[in-house]
This record gives C-alpha cells, sequence and structure tokens, in this order.
C-alpha cells in the first residue's frame, strides 16, 4: 500500500497509472449516475409534503455534500504539500479548486430554484445559506490567489494556507442548522438515530452522492494530468512522450510552414 | 404515469427541470474544461520544444 501511494507521487508514474483508471472511473460514475437518476426521478414516489419538487434534493444534496468534501480534500493536499513539498499534492490541491467551486456554485443554485416554490423565496440571509456563499468567495479567493502568482511553488504556498484558513468555514456550514435557527431544514441522512426518510427516497440520493464522488476523482484527475505534463515539460519522460515534434499530429499545420 | 405526467412533476416541473439542466452544465463544463486545457497545454509543450531546439 505505501509502496504504491510512493509510487503515485512520482510524477511520471501518477500520470501512467491515472490514465489507465480514467475510462474505468467513467464506466464506475455512469453505474451509479444512470440508476441514480432513474431511481430518484421516476421510481421514487413524491414527497406528501414537497410533491415533486423534492426530487430537486438528489443534485443539490450531493452537490452541497461535494463543496464541503473538496474543500477539505484541497486544504489537506495543500497541507501536505506545504509540509513536505510534494509537487503532486500542489497539483491536486490547485486542480480540485474550480471542480470545488463549480459544485458549491451548484448547490447554492439547485438550492434557490428548490427554495422558491417551498420557502417562497429564491434566498434568505440565513446561516446555512450564507456559510455557503461564504464558501464559494473561498474557492473563488483560493483560485485567483493561485492565478496572481507566477512562481509554482510560491503560488501552492500561499494558496495552502488560505485554504487552511478558511476551513474553519466547514464545520460551521455542517452546523448551521443546529447551532442557529435556520429556515434551511436540518440533517435529514446524517442523524445518529435513523434517517428519517424512506428507503425508496433515500437509495437513489446515495447513489447520486456516490456517482457525484467518483465523478469528482475523475475529472480532478484529467485535470491533475493536464496540469502535471506542463509543470514537468522540462523533464525526459515528458520529452520523450510529446517532444519529437515533427511526427506529433499536433504539428502538422507547422511541417508546411518551414 | 404517463409522460406528460412526468414532465409536468406535479406542477413543479420548471423548477425540477432547470435544476437537472444547470447540474448537467456543471457536470459537462468540468468534463471539457480539462479536455480543452489538455490540448492546449501539448500545443504549448510542443512548442516550447522547437524553441529549445532552435536555440541549442
Amino acid at each position: 500500500m505505501w509502496a504504491f501511494l510512493h509510487k503515485l507521487a512520482s510524477p511520471k508514474h501518477f500520470y501512467r497509472i491515472t490514465g489507465r483508471w480514467i475510462p474505468w472511473l467513467w464506466v464506475i460514475t455512469l453505474l451509479f449516475m444512470v440508476p441514480g437518476l432513474y431511481l430518484g426521478l421516476w421510481v421514487a414516489p413524491p414527497d406528501y409534503q414537497q410533491g415533486d419538487s423534492f426530487r430537486i434534493m438528489y443534485v443539490h444534496v450531493p452537490a452541497a455534500w461535494m463543496s464541503l468534501f473538496i474543500y477539505v480534500f484541497m486544504a489537506v493536499t495543500g497541507g501536505i504539500g506545504l509540509i513536505w513539498n510534494m509537487k503532486m499534492a500542489d497539483i491536486m490541491a490547485a486542480s480540485s479548486a474550480p471542480i470545488g467551486a463549480s459544485f458549491t456554485f451548484l448547490a447554492l443554485v439547485t438550492g434557490a430554484i428548490w427554495g422558491k416554490p417551498m420557502w417562497g423565496t429564491w434566498w434568505v440571509w440565513d446561516a446555512r445559506l450564507t456559510s455557503e456563499l461564504i464558501l464559494l468567495f473561498l474557492y473563488l479567493g483560493y483560485i485567483a490567489l493561485q492565478a496572481a502568482i507566477e512562481e509554482p511553488r510560491t503560488a501552492a504556498r500561499a494558496a495552502a494556507i488560505l485554504a487552511i484558513v478558511g476551513s474553519v468555514n466547514i464545520p460551521i456550514i455542517h452546523y448551521s442548522v443546529e447551532w442557529w435557527n435556520t429556515l434551511h431544514q436540518g440533517p435529514t441522512v446524517t442523524r445518529m438515530d435513523k434517517p428519517a426518510i424512506h428507503p425508496s427516497m433515500l437509495w437513489p440520493l446515495l447513489l447520486m452522492a456516490a456517482a457525484f464522488q467518483v465523478y469528482f476523482f475523475t475529472v480532478l484527475l484529467m485535470r491533475a494530468r493536464t496540469e502535471l505534463l506542463w509543470r514537468e515539460r522540462r523533464a525526459r519522460w515528458v520529452r520523450e512522450m510529446f517532444g519529437n515534434s515533427t511526427r506529433t499530429p499536433f504539428s502538422n499545420t507547422e511541417k508546411v510552414v518551414t | 404515469m404517463n409522460w406528460q405526467q412526468w414532465f409536468d412533476m406535479g406542477g413543479y416541473g420548471a423548477y425540477v427541470w432547470s435544476s437537472y439542466a444547470l447540474t448537467a452544465i456543471i457536470l459537462l463544463w468540468n468534463l471539457l474544461t480539462p479536455i480543452f486545457r489538455r490540448r492546449e497545454v501539448l500545443r504549448k509543450i510542443q512548442n516550447w520544444y522547437r524553441q529549445e531546439d532552435r536555440l541549442s
């Protein structure tokens, strides 16, 4: 296990190994998502209070969970890069930020779309919604900070510190519905006793959550591999793979010119 | 349940389908950006190598 992780930390092996994973990860994503959508949009019965509008939950809740998970992932990988000076950890942290921001945006907008018919308003400044909005700003701040610093090591260090400091917001988001009297409903699934939701409604939620989770790792690896190539362009293995420019399909147009 | 009823979503059709449409857009965006970025990076790397070859 450790030997394998150690191998993954080497850019060359990371690139090679994850390249083989990506098609399978897409298969797994679809294996969760297709039944999740079928059960959630077709099989599950309408909610006795919310009617069919509760089906928004099947994209809203997984998106919100992912917005928190990706932030923690970003802070942890950023921290690893900060302490042990690991290039792969830096790349993972930087690559996860735009994905996390997009899921946060999705959670906020689908929440608003749900709020309109259920609460009668698109938006309220309650603790859950406000802290989730701050999370979006943290992601955007992280991306902007990283883009503002030219040198990759310095950029990674500065951004990692921002991510770690900002992670104080994560428990605030999670417990906001318990600490404050919010309009947003309390947790239904992660309760200590029994989930307060019928299995026919819970299954699609779990499948969609699993699909979003695998999907995140798939697109994360796609981003990370590209970022890796760029940062490692001086390395011999990248040159061997993509150098020799006259024989690659990308230089066809250039050949005519020269 | 027929198709018409299904699209209607008990009167919440506009809310439900706009949520799922936005989800599809976000998921596609996350898929397409790395693909386009990869093409761009490969082009940049090859230009970079060509420049280096010329200098050396």
